[in-house]
């Protein structure tokens, strides 16, 4: 029974979306307000709650209550008031004239994100990025490797120089490498349009497939 | 006023990145005290960005409360907003595993079982409940011997009970136990009452059923279906701008049109019928596999220019990551005062 | 030459009509398409199959419903293959719906498993182990969604049952017996022999490249079709062992996999819609250029 209600509750909802490409309508914008509805719903209650602030916080400080296993039988930990406290101060930006005191919960989390950003991008990506670059230029016995790896090392200059914005794209060597870098980043362009387009296909594939047989 | 509503907070910011990046190229073992910081804001950074999930809810239906009260034009699009978000609230909360709920469970009570695909209930009767052997817990975490066990082993409270499993035995309509047919240590089929042992979870009364059954509608129902069908309708926009948009107006369109082109039939298995017949001309026949060019283009000048905003987005999020750190970059803090 | 020319006026609704014709008539006729496996998901099927059993491999739900019908049939047909070498999937990931999804692939891969298993087993598929019940917590675990993204990743990497103490449904971790190790000792991430996401956007692999130094798991992926060329570039760093990109990949994974699956299925009116696309561009471009060969010639 409840397989037959969710396939045409989906149904429902699936036809009422597509009816935007009709023209804008009603049935559209009650569609679209029920799932930006019913997703804050779930986000708050499923998501937020029970995979993530009642694991890592409440089962921490009030582990009879809302832990599991083992740890029912482990102690609190007051520690975890700390990022409760800092939780909380985040909700009074839903006070205009208090909302400077979430501040401080941005900043500590902007803190840990620059933190982490600084010390694991070069490593992980600026040199891996760097070593996959360096090519051999020549090689006597492949001339198709070499004028790939020509090109290759080529093009990441060129887009390089295209992306240096600090001086103006002119000159024989700099202004023509720039323009070739608009060229090799046009390519890039286009083999990503070319796989947006299978991209967005797919997604309408996979609703027609479901329209074809929704309790599958 | 101003020092503990701007400055202050610009100040935790480089405190605690600066913690971070101090931590990460210390050679410290992971039990000092630097290293404990280097683990314990991340933990902390996670619990708090939950709480922008839920600042995000309440902001929206503060917002469509708002309207509502005053009537402002389509204000019955934020009513059925409204009626969407509690019935989804309510139903998630309820129909996720709560403790008190598992407190309830009786032995000979008759209940619902949730099977292990969540998809629908059986009829069953608790017929006993197994505990957590605490004792034979602590020795194996005295055993493992690591830090945070022995840890664990110390803190615990030898007196609590702890559910483990719940013994179940499948019902069928006239409360009659259900039998299945198992084979014996020689292979010999005999048939035995339908008994389980399973988590606490997938037990629910007549309530919890209705919680579950109504979350499962308004998520596979409404939900995911409304979010792909959202997404799919730009498939349709995408074929129309390819209609009208798509133009070769210089020669950068036109190497882009072709990269598409190339790349779009690369991706389809016509792609090989097509090379069948190019390779027909002579020459630059063996040339024109349409997939070997295809994978060319994006292992070569395709990937040359990915690597090419790789580096320069590294370099601008390291960038922006130190103003912000430095307190050069304010605009994350908000508006005034 | 008129005709091109108010080509351009056209209404847009008739293209979406035959977009959407160009969709069905596939799906009703189901014309057969030779699927033949790329290097890339080969590499992947092939470091897959020589796992040893037993191998806990994670799997990151990092995508939403909108992106489903590209990551999920993948999903699925890693799952279905990993069963069969009785590897232990544990799946989690950073997206807030990596819960539901991976209940969604698990419980088709499960599906499929068991549906096939006698064939699979006469066939030499399976791994000797691979047993026909396949139970949550032992063989397989959905741990749901975390927030923090790469600050996960990183908090994963140093203690990963303490950032996980109970799975999606609430059940402990501690004592599952799919994170138990036979020399008694705590459960790492360092013990997984994969990890494998699959991306939709940020917050996927990227974060787990990004952590990279700390976790140091072999790490592969599946993308959308829209990050191929990213991805395209991960592999060639080496830093991810093969990728599954879109549905063309997901049906190649299909088949390596030996089942006609969703992926599949869609393979026949993507080719059309394709097509159908080109030909757009084409006719779009011809009533653009009659236009201006008209202007021309009216001055």
């Amino acid at each position: 029974m409840t397989e037959i209600l969710v396939a045409i509750a989906g149904v429902g909802i699936t036809l009422c979306c597509f009816s935007f490409l009709y023209k804008d309508n009603p049935f559209y914008h009650f569609a679209e307000s029920l799932y930006v509805g019913i997703s804050a719903g779930y986000y708050l209650s499923v998501v937020s709650f029970h995979q993530v602030i009642k694991p890592l916080l409440l089962a921490r400080l009030f582990p009879q209550q809302f832990a599991s296993g083992l740890a029912v039988a482990g102690p609190s930990d007051a520690v975890f008031w700390i990022p409760a406290f800092l939780g909380i101060l985040m909700l009074f930006k839903l006070v205009p004239s208090l909302s400077w005191i979430s501040r401080y919960t941005i900043a500590f989390v902007m803190g840990v994100s620059t933190g982490l950003v600084l010390v694991t991008s070069i490593e992980q990506y600026i040199i891996p990025q760097i070593q996959k670059s360096i090519k051999p230029l020549i090689l006597v016995d492949n001339v198709g490797t070499s004028l790939s790896n020509i090109i290759l090392v080529l093009a990441t200059i060129c887009c390089l120089f295209y992306f240096f914005f600090s001086t103006e794209h002119k000159g024989p060597l700099y202004g023509n490498m720039a323009k070739l870098g608009i060229w090799f980043l046009m390519i890039f362009i286009g083999a990503s349009f070319g796989s947006t387009v299978m991209g967005r296909l797919t997604i309408l594939i996979g609703r027609f497939q479901y329209l074809a047989n929704p309790l599958g | 006023m101003l020092f503990i509503k701007r400055t202050l907070p610009l100040f935790v910011t480089f405190v605690v990145g600066t913690l971070m990046i101090i931590a990460f190229f210390s050679g410290a073992s992971p039990d000092s005290p630097i290293k404990r910081i280097e683990s314990t804001l991340p933990r902390w950074t996670q619990i708090v960005m939950a709480f922008t999930m839920v600042l995000g809810s309440l902001n929206l239906v503060l917002i469509n409360l708002r309207k509502v009260n005053r009537k402002v034009p389509g204000y019955g699009y934020s009513i059925v907003l409204l009626v969407g978000f509690f019935a989804m609230a309510i139903a998630g909360l309820f129909a996720g595993s709560w403790r008190i709920a598992e407190k309830n469970i009786k032995v000979g009570g008759v209940y619902r079982c949730l099977d292990q695909s969540g998809r629908s209930f059986s009829k069953v009767m608790v017929i006993g409940i197994d505990y957590l052997d605490l004792e034979a817990e602590k020795a194996a975490l005295l055993k493992a011997g690591d830090p945070a066990s022995l840890e664990t082993a110390a803190g615990l409270d030898m007196n609590a009970k702890v559910v483990d499993r719940i013994r179940v035995a499948y019902l069928d309509k006239d409360d009659k136990v259900l039998k299945r047919t198992v084979k014996d240590e020689k292979g010999r089929e005999k048939e035995v009452d339908y008994i389980e042992a399973v988590t606490s979870d997938r037990i629910k009364g007549i309530c919890g059923v209705l919680m579950h059954d109504s979350q499962r509608i308004l998520y596979k129902g409404v939900f995911a279906n409304a979010q792909a069908t959202m997404f799919s309708l730009l498939a349709f926009f995408v074929a129309s701008a390819s209609f009208r948009a798509f133009r070769i107006k210089s020669k950068e369109s036109a190497l882009l049109m072709l990269s598409a082109f190339i790349v779009m039939l690369g991706n389809i298995p016509l792609a090989n019928t097509v090379s069948m017949w190019l390779m027909k001309i002579p020459v630059i026949g063996k040339f024109l596999d349409i997939v070997t060019i295809k994978e060319w283009l994006l292992a070569y000048p395709s990937s040359a220019a990915q690597t090419a905003i790789i580096i320069g987005a590294t370099l601008g999020s390291m960038t922006a990551s130190l103003k912000i750190l430095l307190g050069i970059e304010r605009s994350h803090l908000g508006g005034e005062g | 030459m008129d005709f091109l020319i108010k080509l351009k006026d056209i209404d847009r609704r008739w293209i979406f009509l035959f977009l959407a014709f160009s969709l069905i008539l596939p799906m009703i006729f189901k014309p057969h398409m030779k699927i033949v496996a790329s290097k890339a998901v080969q590499e992947l099927y092939d470091y897959i199959e020589k796992l040893p059993e037993g191998t806990r491999c994670f799997l990151s739900f990092d995508f939403d419903p909108g992106a489903e019908p590209e990551l999920g049939p993948t999903a699925s047909a890693v799952l279905t293959h990993m069963l069969r070498r009785n590897l232990k999937p544990v799946m989690g990931g950073n997206w807030p719906l990596a819960g539901e999804l991976a209940e969604r692939g698990i419980a088709t891969a499960i599906r499929r498993y068991q549906e096939t298993y006698e064939e699979s087993k006469s066939k030499g598929l399976l791994a000797p182990g691979a047993k026909y019940e396949v139970k949550n917590g032992e063989d397989y675990v959905i741990l749901g969604y975390k927030t923090g993204g790469t600050i996960h990743v990183k908090n994963i990497s140093k203690d990963f049952l303490t950032y996980y103490p109970q799975d999606k449904d609430g059940v402990s971790t501690a004592n599952m017996k799919i994170f138990q190790n036979s020399d008694g000792r705590k459960f790492k991430m360092q013990d997984f022999g994969l990890v494998f996401s699959m991306t939709a956007g940020t917050n996927g692999i990227e974060a787990y490249i990004s952590m990279a130094s700390e976790h140091k798991c072999t790490m592969s992926a599946a993308c959308t079709s829209v990050n191929i060329p990213k991805f395209t570039t991960y592999r060639q760093t080496k830093q991810l062992v093969g990728s599954v990109g879109g549905l063309p990949a997901a049906a190649e994974y299909e088949s390596l996999v030996g089942y006609y699956g969703t992926a599949s299925e869609g393979i026949g009116p993507q080719t059309m819609a394709h097509l159908l696309i080109m030909f757009f561009i084409v006719v779009g471009n011809m009533s653009y250029f009659a236009e201006r060969w008209a202007t021309k010639k009216s001055k």
